[in-house]
């Protein structure tokens, strides 16, 4: 631990202990999803009885979860390139132009994150339904309605990323002639490219994990994977939701290393609260 | 000269107009126009509904039963922020002081990769921890201790646990934020002037960090008082709250209450979210 200005000793120790006691508190939940994957008692009893794969094999094989899977990656794909696509812009103006509007712009933009998932997801139901769009049980539905919700979090990223980049390397692709299109893509882009991949890797886990709105939403058909997994434990408590956890627990570890090989040293950074330690 | 002006247009409004309206267009109108139709339908103005009737607010509000569902979820999202907010503060300062790579790594990790996972997954976890026969209660029915088994799920000790345990991130990152923000110096000059570590914390630390208290507050409050998974599975039907209720009315085709609920529950989390901004601004707006 590193002392700062006026700590005193028995504070630090005790600070430690709260951090250890903290850490342990963090990852139980965890630590007992993993481990219990492998017990073959049915009904989650402690210590396990055995080791078994067996749950492995059913939940690789349940239909409801293949599928799920399968509709949560097309969701968090489509969802995260059509967030980007309409954030990125959106952060441009909001960070560079002038114009009218901006700070009401600002305001509705809030919004998502404020207004509570559930009611956000009756409301989008209701609008769908009335609306006659045919977007209720629909792949697209939930796509706009996941875009809707990382929106915020996507041109928060984006706006503090933009706000590092200097103007001027843009303005002199211009005055070398560049057309503004040319030069935001040839330019601004690749200096932003961390807040890209920060911003694209929240939305795609967002979606990837997100149930309030969704429950909403979504038909049997295009039902995704938290879904499934939320009205399986609503019915059925053995090992086979534990197994299924400790595989997405292992996939979002490794998309997350993958994101911070790509981003490098830049998210790292982001990711510890912007120090150079 | 007439060129000249349509450049200028061109400039001030189709260029924004470019950038912002995609986003607008497929995002933010579809947010507006729910919220509308959400207050639409809670006055009567639904498929199969009478038209103009304010009854089921009236209804909902004037039975007890309601108001029992609005405090036990404002009462559960107090408690789970106290909760967050105590052990979080001192997380948070023990996190800024870490000055091996290695130690920050572990802790942001195990502390923040928590978000990564599936509220469902946690939900879950918390469910293996604390059942009758699950870790917690064997451990504590083991020798030498010999107690329990506690009742732990399916009421609200397993939600709030599990709440606060959701949460804490969210708590944290602010905290953090707001104490690396705080000039090393001015504890330096507080020391060098005599002052003890206590006295340090108490004048100097813990005010200046207020702001970054309130923001934790706000958003652990809001996500606390909505929080629908978490009550769900640990509290197994028993425990009751406003985004529960929303949820079993819509499957009951109660398409005005649900919109009366939801309404309610969003009053509720942008109500607080505006009485704490308000505090924030009046005592910390002249200094930030």
């Amino acid at each position: 631990m590193q002392a700062r200005a006026g700590d005193s000793k028995a504070a630090v120790l005790m600070l430690r202990m709260v951090l250890g006691a903290v850490l342990v508190f963090m990852a139980a939940p965890i630590l007992i999803v993993v481990a219990n994957s492998f017990n073959s008692s049915q009904f989650n009893v402690w210590p396990p009885a055995g080791f078994t794969l067996d749950w492995y094999h059913k939940a690789l094989t349940m239909p409801q979860f293949q599928r799920g899977f399968v509709n949560s990656v097309i969701a968090g794909v489509l969802s995260t390139l059509v967030v980007l696509a309409v954030g990125t812009p959106l952060a441009y103006a909001i960070v560079r132009i002038k114009f009218r509007g901006k700070s009401l712009l600002q305001g509705v933009l809030l919004g998502p994150l404020v207004v509570p998932r559930i009611a956000m997801g009756f409301s989008l139901f209701v609008l769908y339904l009335a609306s006659g769009s045919g977007l209720y049980g629909s792949m697209s539905g939930i796509v706009l309605g996941h875009a809707l919700l990382m929106l915020p979090f996507v041109v928060s990223v984006l706006v503090a990323n933009l706000g590092e980049v200097d103007p001027i390397v843009e303005e002199a692709a211009r005055d070398l002639g560049a057309g503004a299109v040319e030069a935001f893509v040839r330019v601004v882009l690749p200096q932003i490219r961390p807040g890209l991949i920060v911003a694209g890797l929240l939305a795609f886990i967002t979606s990837f994990d997100e149930v309030e709105t969704t429950i909403f939403l979504v038909k049997p058909v295009v039902n995704t994977l938290p879904i499934e997994m939320y009205l399986y434990l609503d019915q059925y408590q053995d090992p086979t939701l534990a197994a299924l956890s400790t595989l997405l627990i292992a996939l979002s570890m490794l998309l997350v290393l993958v994101g911070l090989m790509f981003a490098k040293r830049g998210s790292l950074r982001f990711l510890l609260g912007g120090r150079g330690a | 000269m007439t060129g000249g002006k349509a450049l200028g247009t061109f400039r001030s409004f189709y260029v924004p107009a470019m950038l912002v309206g995609p986003a607008t267009l497929i995002v933010l109108i579809p947010f507006i126009a729910s919220l509308v139709v959400l207050g639409v339908y809670s006055v009567g103005f639904y498929p199969g509904g009478a038209g103009f009737d304010l009854g089921v607010w009236k209804t909902f509000l004037s039975d007890s039963y309601s108001w029992t569902v609005i405090f036990t979820s404002i009462r559960l999202a107090v408690i789970v922020t106290f909760f967050c907010l105590l052990i979080g503060y001192p997380v948070a300062c023990a996190l800024v002081r870490l000055d091996s790579m290695l130690m920050s790594i572990i802790a942001y990790t195990v502390i923040f990769s928590p978000l990564l996972m599936s509220v469902v997954v946690r939900s879950y976890g918390w469910l293996l921890l604390l059942s009758d026969s699950g870790f917690l209660n064997s451990l504590l029915g083991a020798w030498p201790l010999n107690l329990g088994p506690y009742r732990l799920i399916y009421n609200e000790i397993g939600v709030i646990i599990a709440l606060v345990h959701i949460l804490l991130p969210f708590a944290v990152l602010p905290l953090i934020t707001v104490l690396l923000q705080q000039p090393q110096q001015l504890r330096e000059a507080a020391a060098d002037l005599g002052a003890s570590p206590f006295a340090i914390f108490w004048k100097v630390t813990f005010p200046l960090s207020l702001p970054g208290v309130i923001v934790a507050a706000e958003i652990v409050f809001a996500l606390a008082v909505s929080a629908f998974v978490t009550p769900a599975v640990l509290g197994g039907g028993r425990v009751l709250n406003l985004s529960r209720l929303v949820y079993e009315n819509i499957g009951n085709i109660e398409w005005g209450l649900a919109a009366v609920q939801a309404l309610i529950l969003l009053i509720a989390a942008v109500g607080v979210l505006l009485i704490l901004e308000r505090f924030n601004r009046r005592t910390f707006g002249e200094k930030s």
